[in-house]
């Protein structure tokens, strides 16, 4: 990464939250529906980010073992299981099913 | 229970998973762990140790680093890599924007907040929210504290410590990070609103992977938030459950 795109890529990250911060979300402040949007939107976004990280592989659609490590997790945070422990049986269920061979 | 104290209730199903030192612990050896990982594939491509340690703590979007990473590996240039970097990395633009309002800040938390807005944080936020804009405050920063102490030091440990990681998929490492957030979702379903936001989004990111370049999939899923606007903000019918 050259001086000058390093200086793009952490300015362009940093401009883009502090637009979200504070243009953005000001606009949006005291309105009922706006403040609804605001709830469920990043309910979208981490839903979207996690299917992306459990069902594909760049630019592929891929079944494979961490889909089983995802719904162990989703079972266990559902049950108020603590974050941590979520976290390690999530990993562990992933790489006992990838030692079996698949995914 | 009132249609108005439904969000609550939803959350409030099960009771509040209130983070322990272990948690946070766990949370803060993963981040670690992630970013020797992140670390190793930069340095693989030939980035420089201070362009890797500046990009983890002020970029702080390991999903960029990665992006940015994956355009070099297969011989694009710097240019699309980093519009790559800066398209993975939009949504925390959005997540951004879903902060402020949670409790009252001041200019510099606001900054901070924005800076650190991340989804495990987040969603911690979110899941922590019913139980009182303290509970929200303090689930958010202990988990934007802890994670991104841990990417932080991780990245420097693997700058240190070279390729010395191997294949971390061997030890489940790529549902490490999904599975910290998995909980706002599961919690959101209980709810028919956010029950849609959650799954119009995830499938449409889902499907449209294959034909949008990566980060796009994710801002058109954002923005099915907007149609579940159109779907009450009501628990859903349980038969034997009077509500």
């Amino acid at each position: 990464m050259s001086p000058l795109g390093l200086a793009l890529f952490l300015g362009g990250v940093f401009g883009l939250r502090m637009l979200g911060g504070f243009a953005l979300g000001g606009l949006l402040a005291g309105n009922d529906r706006a403040t609804r949007l605001l709830v469920l939107m990043p309910l979208s976004i981490v839903a979207a980010v996690i299917a992306v990280q459990t069902f594909t592989v760049k630019a592929d659609v891929v079944i494979d073992a961490r889909v089983v490590g995802i719904a162990v997790a989703a079972v266990l945070s559902w049950r108020k299981v603590p974050m941590g422990v979520v976290v390690v049986i999530a990993a562990a269920t992933t790489a006992l099913v990838r030692l079996t061979g698949w995914g | 229970m009132s249609a108005t104290n439904d969000a609550d209730a939803a959350a409030a199903a099960g009771g509040f998973r209130k983070m322990s030192w272990l948690d946070l612990g766990t949370l803060l050896f993963a981040s670690m762990a992630i970013g020797v990982a992140v670390t190793s594939i930069m340095e693989g491509v030939g980035t420089s140790w201070w362009v890797v340690m500046a990009a983890c703590t002020f970029a702080y979007s390991g999903t960029g680093e990665v992006a940015y990473a994956s355009v070099i590996a297969s011989g694009g240039g710097i240019t699309p890599a980093i519009v790559a970097a800066l398209l993975v990395s939009s949504r925390f633009g959005l997540l951004a924007m879903s902060m402020p309002g949670r409790w009252k800040a001041s200019l510099w938390e606001r900054i901070a907040i924005a800076h650190s807005a991340s989804e495990v944080a987040v969603a911690a936020a979110i899941e922590a929210q019913p139980y009182g804009e303290r509970a929200a405050r303090r689930a958010f920063w202990e988990l934007a504290l802890c994670t991104t102490a841990g990417w932080i030091i991780g990245s420097a440990v693997g700058l240190a410590l070279g390729d010395v990681v191997g294949d971390t998929r061997r030890i489940g490492l790529d549902v490490v990070f999904p599975a910290s957030f998995v909980g706002a979702v599961v919690n959101g379903l209980r709810r028919q609103d956010s029950a849609v936001a959650i799954v119009l989004g995830g499938s449409a990111a889902v499907a449209l992977t294959p034909m949008l370049p990566a980060g796009v999939p994710v801002l058109i899923a954002a923005a099915a938030s907007l149609l579940a606007l159109a779907v009450p903000p009501r628990l859903w019918r349980r038969p034997g459950v009077t509500s």
